[in-house]
């Protein structure tokens, strides 16, 4: 009985996929044709990169370096656990 | 800027490196020196810290690299910073020693020489952080190295477990103490301690407050093993190695303990937090010298003893007074005395008879007098008996409670006090009763580790003889941090 | 009301991750466990930074915190993961439940 089921909501999705095709062919979508102007009042930033790294490294320098001897100290156990040596 | 001596936060690259070098071409040892060396050069760092500390105008020793601190990451050390910075160092000194010797079977040494260093560093970075997330940073660093240093021995099962359960628990308490870390940002708008305490000291207890109290607790707690979140070190402590087990139980439960007596100082009042922590004291206690009683493991029955030794400090801490932070800090460096004396004998036990459950060692004590007798100074001191140090600071905690008022909890501890010597005295029983016929054949262990546990054997005879040096520096510390805070702000806030 | 939607989503991120920690079976799970509740202090913290000041940017403290939490959090994943390969290279498991040979 569950197979009669499974065919015909195989049949059912395959046709509505096909369905898609017909509506998208016959008449494309109107993306954008009804704005009116600038409706995000904002320009791009610019440079959020350099500003960012300006304050990370100006005023949480300190922390950023130990960060780095946090990272090297993973790599430490990750090798650690991760050598395979025969003896 | 940052002076000479915090070159030491280097050192895991420099023992990396060095060891690496002594790998590739082939020098015997070179590894190992250099590990020694460094823990060495951190202790003569340390020192030198600890007499810039004295010559500064107020006690207190500001750096920071370019930006000035409030806003800025700093280091703010005071007395209380360089004395477990000088505990720390001291015990990663004489477990580096003694694993040259017993660690020396083993492979990628390199990283393990590496690792114990960085977890050193860490250790040291967050008893001098003034800042809530450079606190957090060398928080993360101790956590991360210790958690593959439980689960070195990686063939076995056991560490692997022990490593993995650790480290989610050890992981959820630090996301709690971030959690904590962003409620206080949120209320100060600040992560600086300087700052924090002059924000939120002495306001009246809101909801929010008592909601970050609890969080730090659980949070801290979880790494300083406080009863109900203690799960995670009966296991980890017998898997680990025996001088990371030393390190462990030594100074890392204990780092944790500084950070929520740091945090609770500075932002809450000891009237606030006396009674919380006195409970949790009392249940500490009384369930950790309890299930020790069953334990046949010698290395397991060490770590519920740890988990009681913390329960005694908590007394100190919910005293609330400078006194009882005297006894506070003095059981700290005493601890890391004893109990990593109690793990690095117990290594040398276990090392020569290849087993870790007491009855197996029966009449081991004959074969092996000087380890049996640096266990016996180990342990009469973690029970608190006259001429060790651990009665005098046990002393000091127990009779500060009782000046706070808080007779019923002295009583409790002198009780528990006593009654964990019966555990104490099954191990030293068993090790000296006269050897069975089936029994281990052993012989005395290898040079340097009988050296190094003699030297801290006799190292807690004389600080229980003479504590003067000690309960001098232990005092300037606790009364930097309770009496102190006025000019723990003023140092960074003009 | 937005006060309220944001610390409600917190206290839901940390109750998931506890959630994780607490019944989920494969020591993976338990690792994003881990991670989730990590977000949730992110998400405090971004959301009081632009609590803070109301000059039209959000405080670059908490940015800055948040950026170097994010690292933290991978390496503590990271470490934890090399664990779990350490478990089934050697031991064929992934299941917490087998975890249970030290007792008491």
């Amino acid at each position: 009985m569950s197979k009669a089921y499974s065919f015909a909501g195989l049949i059912l999705s395959v046709l509505l996929f096909f369905s898609f095709f017909l509506i998208v062919a016959n008449e494309p979508f109107p993306a954008n044709s009804f704005r009116h102007g600038e409706l995000v009042p904002i320009s791009p930033p610019g440079e959020v990169g350099p500003a960012v790294s300006g304050f990370l490294w100006g005023y949480r320098g300190f922390d950023l370096l130990m960060q780095a001897l946090l990272l090297f100290a993973t790599a430490m156990c990750c090798i650690a656990m991760l050598r395979e040596e025969r003896r | 800027m940052i002076p000479t001596p915090l070159l030491i936060m280097l050192s895991p690259i420099v023992v990396f490196l060095v060891g690496f070098l002594g790998e590739e071409l082939k020098v015997k040892n070179l590894r190992e020196a250099a590990a020694v060396a460094a823990s060495a050069a951190s202790v003569v760092a340390v020192y030198m810290l600890y007499l810039m500390v004295e010559a500064a105008p107020d006690g207190i020793l500001v750096f920071y690299l370019q930006a000035l601190p409030p806003l800025g990451a700093c280091f703010e050390i005071d007395m209380l910073g360089v004395f477990i910075a000088l505990s720390v160092a001291l015990l990663t000194f004489f477990a580096t020693l003694y694993s040259v010797r017993y660690m020396e079977h083993d492979t990628r040494l390199t990283e393990f020489y590496a690792l114990l260093s960085a977890m050193s560093v860490g250790m040291i970075g967050v008893a001098f952080a003034g800042d809530f997330f450079t606190l957090f940073v060398f928080w993360e660093l101790m956590c991360i190295s210790s958690y593959v240093l439980v689960a070195f021995r990686k063939e076995a099962w056991g560490p692997i477990e022990a490593g993995f359960k650790y480290l989610v628990m050890s992981a959820l308490g630090a996301t709690i103490i971030f959690l904590a870390m962003a409620f206080l940002y949120g209320m100060a708008g600040t992560v600086n301690f300087a700052q924090l305490s002059n924000a939120l000291h002495g306001q009246p207890m809101s909801m929010w407050l008592y909601i970050v109290f609890g969080l730090l607790v659980v949070g801290f707690g979880i790494k300083a093993a406080i009863v109900p979140m203690h799960t995670w070190l009966p296991d980890a402590h017998p898997e680990a190695p025996s001088p990371i087990s030393a390190m462990l139980s030594g100074m890392l439960i204990e780092t944790g303990l500084y950070g929520l007596c740091r945090i609770l100082f500075l932002v809450y009042e000891p009237p606030a937090f006396g009674t919380a922590i006195a409970a949790l004291s009392i249940l500490t206690m009384c369930f950790a010298n309890l299930l020790a009683l069953l334990q046949p493991d010698i290395k397991r029955l060490l770590a519920y003893s740890s988990i009681a030794q913390m329960g005694y400090m908590l007394v100190g801490l919910s005293a609330g007074s400078a006194y009882g932070m005297l006894g506070l800090t003095a059981h700290i460096f005493n601890h890391s005395l004893m109990k990593g004396l109690a793990f690095l004998s117990s290594g040398s036990l276990i090392h020569m008879t290849g087993t870790r459950e007491i009855e197996k060692m029966k009449g081991v004590g004959r074969m092996m007098p000087v380890t049996t007798f640096t266990m016996f100074v180990a342990l009469l001191g973690l029970g608190g008996v006259p001429t060790t140090n651990g009665f005098i600071s046990k002393f000091i905690l127990f009779s500060s409670a009782l000046g706070a008022g808080m007779w019923w909890l002295t009583v409790i501890g002198v009780i528990n006090s006593a009654f964990s010597m019966a555990y104490y005295l099954r191990v030293l029983k068993i090790l000296v009763s006269a050897p069975e016929e089936g029994g281990p054949k052993v012989s005395e262990a290898p040079l340097l580790m009988v050296i190094v546990t003699a030297t801290m054997a006799a190292l807690i005879i004389l600080f229980g003889v003479y504590p003067a040096p000690i309960i001098n520096l232990a005092d300037s510390a606790s009364k930097a941090l309770v009496n102190g805070l006025g000019k723990y702000i003023g140092a960074v806030l003009p | 009301m937005n006060e309220a939607v944001v610390l409600g989503s917190i206290f839901a991120l940390f109750s998931t991750g506890v959630y994780c920690i607490a019944v989920k079976r494969n020591m993976i799970r338990i690792l994003l466990g881990i991670e989730i509740m990590l977000n949730s202090g992110n998400l405090a913290f971004i959301y009081f930074a632009s609590l803070k000041s109301g000059r039209g940017f959000i405080d670059p403290l908490g940015q800055s915190i948040v950026i170097m939490s994010i690292i933290i959090g991978g390496c503590v994943v990271a470490v934890g993961l090399s664990l779990v390969v350490n478990a089934y290279r050697h031991f064929k498991t992934m299941d917490v439940r087998k975890l249970r040979r030290l007792k008491w």
